[in-house]
């Protein structure tokens, strides 16, 4: 992997999109989960422009993926920063047509799946990320932190709200 | 602990079901199609010419704009991105109206504490992280952004982390501004690329107003001296990842608000002081404070060599921002929606 970075580094497109096709499914879920599916495309897609155009600049070879794991957040966070105007359906906003009308197991499951989704949608880009880096994508808090680009401390406290606010959600399930 | 165990492994299906999209066909493709029309950015990684600025902000003159157009410049072909012509993204502008309720989990808003600065360049670039780091965008001249972090000497440089989507209209919801590091001068003189105003702080101090302050807001507003909040003790998460002195690495505890909600407040308990015999659910009035001596030992376990260059100092700075308790009690308690 560090040779053909090295190559990419270098200015060889053909490496480059080897390392497209190694990462882009990876870096695309992240972005997925951090932004939803509607916008993942788009933030994949800048965040390996960017990591072309900015790749001479990459130090260590061997730090290719937590870098490109940090462009993939950073313009992830951006992208939610873009539509912060818009208005998160809340399970208070959901109309009678939003919720599904399955019995048992199905709806209380169908519930907790909405529970979710709305604390989710009220978590800030920072809390969105470090919840998917740690739990998606099982990466230490030191791995998260660095992907995020803050101190460890501050990736510690913001996994702690958003898993605070999800848990909260969890548990106003019947 | 069975129910926590049982909420965390729900957040964590939820979060892995998030993750499960499949690539969209033609995506390679389609990436490839835009790098080859992309043209990559050759010179320094630093996004400044480190002796060229040095040398000219010694002579008093403001070189960062001439140096950041050197470097998207077009001497080598380079065309510059997009960004560089845009509109500042952080022009002081009103929020537009009807903006909707916030929902009532989200993050405690960054309270808008702190320095605000104005680049004074024609371009100031932004990036990731002062190292290894990645082109945000730039900013242009006049726009408003408020510091959160630094400075940060790099290389004889110092270094912020700013907020640069922020809205003085706004509260200052902290949760989808932009972030990134601008380079404001060499170490330990005027900035040249930014004009840094004093600092604004709050009238009063409260868990929530100290949870919601950036680091560096933390380091000017609250000084050394003492400050007493009061709030609701919640518990704590296990991490993978410590440091030395242990005790301002232990975010055991943290402090809700009195109405439960999240204050961000993690409150460190330094040797002397007992951290044991708290509830979840007691409410405790503590007196702390922040750039607490120890900080400057703070050093995190397990470093990354990759960011060798700023990870020790970076962590300093977070150490010296923890609020740090110097006396603690006991005045009631409250019994938390479970």
């Amino acid at each position: 992997l560090r040779e053909i970075v090295r190559q990419a580094q270098a200015g060889r497109t053909e490496a480059f999109e080897a390392l497209v096709e190694h990462f882009g499914a990876q870096m695309y879920r992240l972005a997925s989960a951090i932004v939803g599916p509607d916008d993942a495309r788009d933030v994949a897609q800048e965040t390996f422009i960017a990591a072309w155009r900015d790749l001479p600049r990459l130090r260590d070879p061997d730090r290719f993926e937590p870098w490109l794991r940090r462009i993939t957040v950073n313009r992830s966070r951006n992208a939610l920063r873009g539509r912060q105007r818009r208005p998160a359906l809340s399970l208070d906003q959901a109309g009678p047509g939003d919720y599904l009308a399955e019995a048992g197991d199905f709806r209380e499951a169908a519930h907790a799946r909405q529970a979710l989704d709305g604390a989710f949608a009220g978590l800030s880009a920072e809390q969105r990320a470090v919840i998917v880096l740690h739990y998606g994508a099982d990466l230490s808090i030191g791995e998260v932190a660095e992907s995020v680009g803050v101190a460890v401390g501050t990736a510690k406290s913001r996994l702690n709200a958003a898993l605070r606010c999800l848990r909260a959600a969890v548990k106003g399930q019947p | 602990m069975k129910d926590v165990d049982r909420e965390t492994q729900e957040v964590r299906s939820y979060v892995r079901e998030r993750m499960s999209s499949d690539l969209p066909p033609r995506f390679v493709e389609d990436v490839m199609s835009d790098v080859h029309r992309t043209p990559q950015r050759r010179r320094g990684w630093f996004g400044w010419p480190i002796a060229a600025g040095i040398a000219a902000a010694a002579a008093g003159v403001a070189v960062v704009g001439i140096g950041l157009s050197l470097i998207n410049g077009d001497e080598a072909g380079v065309e510059p991105t997009p960004s560089a012509s845009a509109a500042p993204e952080a022009s002081a502008s009103p929020a537009p109206s009807g903006i909707p309720a916030r929902p009532p989990l989200s993050y405690p808003p960054l309270t808008d504490s702190g320095s605000r600065a104005t680049v004074i360049v024609d371009r100031l670039e932004v990036l990731d992280f002062p190292v290894n780091s990645a082109f945000v965008t730039e900013l242009g001249e006049g726009t408003q952004v408020l510091l959160t972090e630094g400075p940060l000497s790099v290389e004889g440089l110092d270094w912020y982390e700013v907020s640069f989507s922020w809205l003085p209209s706004d509260p200052g919801y902290f949760a989808d501004v932009t972030f990134g590091w601008v380079a404001a001068g060499p170490t330990g003189q005027p900035a040249t690329s930014i004009s840094i105003e004093p600092p604004r702080c709050p009238d009063s101090v409260t868990a929530n107003v100290v949870g919601g302050m950036s680091g560096l807001a933390r380091l000017q507003c609250l000084g050394t001296g003492p400050h007493e909040v009061t709030g609701v003790i919640h518990g704590c998460t296990d991490y993978y990842v410590g440091g030395e002195p242990a005790w301002l690495f232990t975010e055991c505890l943290n402090l809700l608000n009195l109405d439960g909600t999240f204050s961000n407040l993690f409150i460190f308990f330094p040797p002397g002081i007992d951290s044991a015999g708290y509830a979840e659910g007691d409410v405790v009035r503590v007196a702390g404070h922040v750039d607490d001596p120890a900080a400057s030992e703070c050093r995190v376990s397990n470093p990354d060599p990759a960011m060798a260059a700023v990870e020790p100092a970076l962590q300093i700075l977070g150490c010296r921002s923890a609020f740090v308790v110097s006396a603690i009690e006991v005045t009631g308690h409250l019994e938390l929606p479970q």
